[in-house]
């Protein structure tokens, strides 16, 4: 009974996010009862089943397992767990998931892309939801995964701004990071050492949770509309990572380095954010950053294994920072009248005023400090971000060298497979690997020529799956080629789309903006993006998993790689999307059509 | 004159700084901070030209639509909101040749016009360079995410916790070098060697040195700092506006333009360099395309299509025109009288949302006269109630009152008011401490779940749950404010505190008179400012009186009711000839726009022999103010149409204290004319809530010495909120502020997108979705010759017209032709024709549909529609 609830909670909103997305409803009114009926319909399940759980004596209680894809030992199991902190949390979720679905039915009124927003809504609901009573890593990764791609849509809702594009695409990378914890953690959930399990686990949570030193991209993304901020950056989204720890806590609890180590980043951020916090001269970053510093603290709670006190912090700062967020607009009417009613000084000025019995030096060097948001977004830019892109400038000249390399392994590694001999050395594996990092490269310098560079990043993919391919056992070569094939798929679709749009010899400019213009296009190159990421619905998210699954027998180090090459991937088709079809196209480029005769009119 | 700059001169000796940045801040929006948001011509620079070719000289320098999209007015067209005659009337306006007008009509319908598209000078000119050399992205688009929040931190007026340290006493630009220089760590990008060494410089000589460095030609420079500045036009703007008004913030800080451009530049500087490397060639060695150095207001050479288009604007101009000015005539016509001697008068705001609710309060009773004045009544002051830190001004935006008005508790109410909000409350609403480490996590505990219990209970049941900001009614009916002055006593800064009874004697006469109300005196004259409770709304001040300088209009209304019961004052009235009977009573009130509400004032103390009449009139006013509220609600489509004035009623009262309601009132939306005079021209007619009505009584002036006073006040007030809803309807993104839902408030000073925009300027897409860019008609009712002498008696009234920014006629009260200003002259207009609609009330009006209705009659209640039928 209770897993029927369950599960009708989870598909519920899902179903209602796919029929939202494929349009079978554009009317507002209708758009707005599916969407709050999905909701409810999710909400009550949930509570039903919570209702359930409490009368049955409260232990905790796993539902039966079921094997939703099996490969030798490779099994993707659905199975979802109630206990005490997924009970709260999953009343959290569906509160605050509630409250603002019912906020945004009145808010958005009217605007443009109401739909679409209540898709995304629920999308998350449902990710939400996974996440939240996942009984394994693997199903958790799917809500992870699909949480992450839903805030990305929703920043970038308002798609034809260039700030909301390039803010959507800086949290997304930081999502990526965090996958890739995710993604190993998950598969070493069984076979790992519990401290490169809970380091892992602590990197994908320290991105999804903005945490020291990711913290800079939680104000960047209240770029949509607030209620969505809300939810997300306010409430559910910066928690997870927090809540991810609290239920993998039996497996890193017991390495006191890992707890040093995450009550040392909880601490950290906690620090810096609470005085990033204080310099922000606009609200929703002030909030925003005391969000993310109160993360921190739950980070240091759960370090001190106070798990109770944890989760009750984790609920009452997302219900604080939610109403915080919501009512933001108030900000001006309220503190206004508050500093004149008050009569007294102002924060600042009382603060400005001890201020100054202290060095300026000091004075001025915190406050610059905080106000460049302790350079993290900076020093991050520079150390990693930058020495890729300088690769992709030292490689995109020799592309045609690369395509030939490519093209000369790929027929080396399948001539010797049908051979049948033992079918390739593990440093032509690793030639691979770096193959795949060069082609990422080439996509990463191409991005003017979409064409090309959803070709590259698709490459890429490939060389990922051949180097799998190349170093797993001979009779073994089902992963690899899985991938490879729903890879082809789902870059066909891109290059069809691509194609669409932008013919092989043409250049864009950045955030071209061709969504308005092209919806079909879009809709193939978001599908194809979101199948390069491996969004959990699609079939390279099982592709994805079991590459890895086998590439973790062969190596480690070299698992460890591929997982960043595929990480990057993901993050370079949404990139490549964002950079076709999302920002606005430019008025230069597109000059009127001229009336064609002359009439004479007075000027 | 920039065109006839000296060619290259490389060295910054002729380059005038000064008399260069007067030019250059005169394309800069003018808006202040957003607590005082005063409605104006977003084009107001380019008022000197004519109408069509001022926009389209606009459009080409910000980068804006020049005008709607062909497709609307097809569209308007096929729906019949276009007429063919308002077409005949356009072309004939604009094509001057009779015989190719077929062909331009034609051409019209056609469809497939495409108006040309502007990237706007910031995008196009000079630093277009910079954008190619840097891989496609703009400069500005590195140099902002730094620029903004140093702005914003120097200028915040009391969001962030820690100030900028120095903000309080030195210059921007010394603050920033100040801090630079006295930190151990980098602040980006003022890290790079020129850019520190620029920063050593005082600011006017930085600034030079920026400019050598980045663009190297002196006669580059102007356009060069008009296109960085049409780059962050909302944070330029707002600065050259503080600097021009001394008073506009709170929380003094001492910004100037010179300060803002300096900074500007030495980060762009530190851009350049961190990105091209610190000896990168000035824009004289490489740029791609010369600027573009013309006068912005020159006449831009228009597009056919542009021309056609602005053909179509006329038409659709027209179609409204022509039915409205048909409406008047006809109803001039009928010039139906009203009861002999009411007993109650009613004056409101000349507010086009008062003309709703003028008809239903004459709808409910013919005992009632209403009569409409600039909603500051003459009384012109600076108005410092007990919430306000500083005064604010009460009057239209241009005058400059020289009187203060002090609000203060009695001694009496001081007690049982308890003005401490709790501090469970304060956490919760935004100050800072809940966002700090340790406070927050304290906080976190104690509020969370009332966090959650509070938005709860707001987005089930918004009336009953505790709003942050209090509805307007219930503030400061308890406190009063002495109107009268003692002596010569004076303020500080050297205003008057309070009025001599001469000086309200001649204010209140000319207000009186203005409106012919200055005989037959009625039991009560009610006054009505108006203001509007809203929530969770940054534009609350748009929302309140214009005439009052987005205040509330309260105060005035007040004092008004004050003054003219004083017996002093009356006695300074009778000696000017005004003899207002102690039979009659004056009140002062405040109308809530919002919910539809009304407070009166001041009735502790009331005389029994005016609690009768007063009661009476507060009954019918109650029922007129829930048809109101029904009238309303057609436009919302959450109500279903023809819902019932009480059901209306809680329904206006929940959009105000609603979180979730961006739209707690469509404001002045849909406004598209105004008419000075006599209430009988308008009676009767179903206006809906498009025009503001001045009451002016033509035939006690037959020089227009007071026409010409009513419109130096009228003009400014409503072509100001006209044109604003015009533009920023015209082009969402450039001239308004986009739309509302992702917008981030920054120092309390404004709002913008992320944490990384622009301030933005205008009013967002919820406001003005449904308006109609029509430009305004002003009509006034007195004979051409005195109506045009009255308009240019005021040259800064007559350059809204001469120019057509607003559309001037007039109606003759004696012979009731109706002219309207073109070419210089009163031209006559032919072939009006009265409406073919007729309402038995105005709620039956109401139910027929959401868009903008037909003009039409309506009829009193018992009176039967017999005489219309022809």
């Amino acid at each position: 009974m209770i897993e029927t609830l369950l599960l009708t909670s989870v598909v519920a909103p899902l179903v209602l996010a796919l029929v939202l997305a494929a349009r079978l409803a554009t009317r507002e009114a209708i758009v707005a009862r599916l969407a709050q009926g999905g909701a409810a319909l999710s909400a009550a399940t949930s509570l039903a089943a919570v209702a359930l759980w409490v009368a049955e004596g409260q232990t905790p209680i796993v539902t039966p397992s079921h094997v939703l894809f099996q490969h030798e030992d490779y099994r993707f199991t659905f199975e979802l767990a109630l206990d005490r902190n997924s009970v709260v949390f999953l009343v959290l979720v569906q509160f605050t998931t509630g409250i603002v679905l019912r906020f945004s039915r009145f808010y958005l009124h009217r605007e443009p892309g109401f739909r679409r927003f209540f898709a995304t809504v629920l999308m998350f609901q449902a990710a939400m939801c996974i996440l939240t009573l996942a009984g394994n890593l693997d199903l958790m990764f799917a809500g992870w995964e699909m949480v992450g791609l839903s805030s990305f849509l929703l920043i970038a809702f308002y798609r034809d701004r260039h700030s909301a594009v390039r803010n959507a695409l800086k949290t997304y990378s930081v999502y990526r990071v965090a996958d890739m914890g995710m993604l190993m953690a998950a598969r070493l959930a069984e076979t790992g050492s519990h401290r490169d399990l809970g380091l892992l686990l602590l990197l994908a949570a320290i991105g999804k949770s903005a945490q020291f030193p990711f913290s800079f991209w939680v104000p960047r993304a209240m770029e949509g509309p607030t209620p969505s901020s809300a939810l997300f950056y306010g409430a559910l989204s910066v928690h997870a990572g927090a809540y991810l720890l609290l239920r993998t806590f039996h497996l890193w609890g017991d390495v006191t380095q890992v707890r040093i180590c995450v009550g040392l980043v909880g601490l950290v951020t906690a620090a810096l954010c609470s005085m990033f916090s204080r310099v922000q001269p606009t609200i929703k970053a002030q909030v925003g950053y005391a969000s993310v510093t109160q993360v921190g603290v739950i980070f240091v709670e759960l370090a001190l294994g106070l798990r109770d006190l944890a989760l009750l912090h984790m609920v009452c700062n997302a219900l604080l920072r939610c109403y915080q967020l919501l009512v933001s607009p108030s900000a001006v009417a309220y503190l206004l009248r508050r500093q004149v009613s008050a009569g007294s000084a102002r924060p600042a000025e009382w603060h400005a005023a001890h201020a100054r019995l202290l060095p300026r030096r000091w004075v001025s060097a915190v406050y610059v400090f905080s106000l460049s948001e302790g350079y993290l977004k900076d020093v991050l830019k520079s150390a990693l971000w930058s020495p890729l892109r300088r690769l992709g400038g030292v490689v995109l000249p020799w592309r045609t060298v690369v395509f030939a390399t490519g093209a000369v392994a790929a027929v080396v590694v399948i001539a010797l497979a049908l051979v049948g001999g033992n079918r390739a050395s593990m440093l032509f594996a690793w030639g691979l690997v770096v193959l795949a990092f060069v082609c990422s490269g080439c996509a990463l310098g191409s991005w003017r020529r979409p064409l090309y560079s959803v070709a590259w990043v698709s490459g890429s993919s490939l060389a990922v799956a051949l180097a799998v391919f190349a170093m797993s056992p001979a009779q073994n070569g089902f992963a690899g080629i899985s991938y490879a094939a729903a890879i082809a798929i789902v870059c066909a679709l891109g290059l069809a789309g691509a194609a669409m749009v932008v013919p092989p010899g043409k250049a864009i400019t950045r955030y071209a903006g061709f969504s308005e213009s092209h919806p079909a296009a879009t809709a193939c190159c978001l599908v194809s993006a979101l199948g390069v990421a491996a969004f959990p619905l699609l079939p390279t998210f099982l592709g994805e998993d079991l590459l890895l699954h086998d590439a973790l027998r062969a190596s480690v180090a070299a698992s460890v790689l591929l997982t960043g090459a595929l990480a990057l991937n993901g993050y370079l088709a949404v990139r490549n999307f964002a950079f076709t079809f999302l920002g606005q196209k430019s008025r230069r480029d597109e000059a009127g059509a001229e009336a064609p005769r002359e009439f004479a009119l007075r000027s | 004159m920039l065109a006839d700059a000296p060619q290259p001169s490389a060295d910054a000796s002729g380059f005038d700084l000064e008399a260069a940045l007067a030019r250059v801040a005169h394309w800069l929006p003018t808006q202040g901070p957003i607590k005082d948001f005063i409605h104006h011509n977003t084009l107001h620079a380019f008022q000197g030209m004519r109408f069509h070719e001022g926009v389209a000289a606009a459009a080409r320098l910000y980068g804006a639509r020049s005008s709607m999209p062909a497709a609307f007015f097809l569209e308007a067209y096929r729906a019949g909101r276009i007429s063919d005659s308002a077409i005949d009337r356009a072309l004939a306006g604009t094509c001057p040749d009779e015989a190719r007008r077929a062909s331009v009509r034609e051409a019209l319908l056609a469809g497939g016009l495409e108006a040309p598209t502007f990237a706007g000078r910031a995008r196009d000119g000079l630093r277009s360079t910079w954008t190619d050399r840097l891989g496609g992205v703009a400069l500005h688009r590195r140099s902002h995410l730094h620029l903004f929040r140093l702005f914003g931190g120097y200028l915040d007026q009391g969001l962030s916790t820690w100030q900028m340290p120095g903000a309080d006493h030195a210059g921007f630009y010394d603050c920033v070098g100040d801090l630079v220089r006295a930190s151990p760590l980098p602040l980006l990008p003022f890290d790079t060697p020129h850019a520190r060494a620029l920063l050593a410089l005082p600011a006017r000589e930085a600034l030079l040195g920026a400019l050598a460095k980045t663009v190297g030609r002196s006669d580059w420079y102007e356009p060069y700092l008009l296109e960085t500045l049409l780059a962050q036009p909302g944070w330029a703007g707002l600065i050259a506006e503080c600097e021009r008004n001394a008073g506009l913030l709170l929380t003094p800080r001492r910004m100037t333009l010179v300060d803002c451009i300096a900074v500007t530049l030495v980060a762009e500087v530190g851009c350049l360099e961190r990105e091209l490397g610190t000896a990168f060639a000035p824009l004289s060695e490489a740029a791609i395309r010369p600027p573009d150095s013309g006068r912005p207001d020159a006449s831009p050479e228009r597009a056919e299509s542009e021309r056609l288009l602005s053909v179509w604007q006329e038409a659709f101009e027209w179609s409204y025109y022509e039915a409205f000015l048909g409406a008047l005539r006809a109803n001039t016509a009928r010039s139906r009288q009203r009861a002999p001697a009411p007993s109650a008068w009613a004056v409101f705001c000349l507010d086009d949302r008062s003309c709703s609710l003028r008809r239903h309060l004459e709808e409910v009773t013919s005992d009632v006269a209403t009569f409409g004045t600039a909603g500051f009544f003459g009384l012109d002051f600076f108005y410092r109630g007990v919430d306000d830190a500083v005064a604010g001004k009460h009057c239209p935006a241009p005058m400059k009152p020289r009187h203060l008005i002090v609000e203060e508790f009695e001694l009496l109410h001081q007690k049982q008011l308890d003005r401490s909000v709790p501090w469970w409350r304060r956490a919760l609403h935004l100050e800072g401490h809940a966002n700090t480490l340790i406070g927050g996590w304290v906080l976190s505990y104690a509020l969370g779940l009332g966090a959650a219990a509070s938005l709860a209970a707001n987005i089930f049941r918004p009336s009953l749950a505790p709003v942050i900001v209090p509805p307007l009614s219930t503030v400061n009916r308890d406190a009063r404010f002495k109107l009268l002055r003692d002596g010569d006593a004076r303020s500080p800064d050297g205003l008057w505190l309070g009025y001599s009874p001469e000086e309200l004697a001649e204010r209140i006469a000319a207000v009186l008179r203005s409106m012919g109300a200055d005989h037959d005196w009625p039991r009560l004259v009610v006054l009505f400012g108006h203001g509007a409770s809203s929530v969770n709304n940054p534009y609350f001040s748009a929302y309140n009186c214009g005439a009052c300088s987005g205040r509330v209009g309260a105060p005035n209304a007040r004092a008004f009711a004050k003054a003219a019961n004083d017996p002093e004052v009356r006695d300074a009235l009778r000696a000017r000839g005004l003899a207002i009977p102690d039979s009659t009573l004056f009140v002062g009130a405040l109308y809530d726009t919002t919910r539809d509400e009304a407070t009166y004032y001041d009735l502790e103390r009331l005389s029994e022999r005016f609690r009768g009449p007063l009661a009476v009139f507060r009954r019918q006013f109650d029922d007129a103010r829930a048809r109101n509220a029904a009238e309303r609600c057609r436009r919302f489509e959450s109500v279903p149409l023809g819902a019932p004035p009480k059901r209306a009623l809680e329904e206006v009262r929940r959009r105000s204290t609603s979180l979730f309601e961006p739209r707690p009132e469509y404001n002045h939306a849909t406004n598209a004319s105004c008419v000075v005079g006599r209430r009988a021209l308008t009676a009767d007619l179903f206006l809906d809530r498009r025009t503001f009505l001045n009451s002016y009584e033509p035939s006690a002036d037959p020089r227009g010495e007071i026409l010409s006073h009513v419109l130096s006040a009228v003009i400014p007030v409503c072509a100001g909120i006209n044109l604003e809803y015009f533009f920023s309807r015209l082009d969402p993104r450039v001239y308004g502020a986009g739309t509302k839902l992702p917008h981030n408030v920054n120092g309390l000073l404004g709002v913008c997108n992320g944490i990384e925009g622009d301030l933005l300027t205008g009013l967002p897409t919820q406001m003005t979705e449904i308006h109609d860019p029509v430009r305004l008609l002003v009509v006034v009712e007195q004979s051409p010759a005195i109506a045009l002498a009255a308009a240019k008696a005021n040259p800064a009234v007559f350059e809204f017209i001469e120019n057509e920014w607003v559309r001037y006629a007039c109606l003759d009260p004696e012979t009731r032709e109706v002219s309207i200003f073109t070419d210089g002259r009163m031209a006559k207009v032919d072939g009006l024709a009265p409406p073919r609609w007729a309402w038995p009330t105005s709620l039956d009006a109401a139910r027929q549909g959401r868009e903008n209705l037909p003009i039409g009659f309506v009829w009193r209640l018992g009176s039967t529609p017999n005489e219309m039928s022809s």
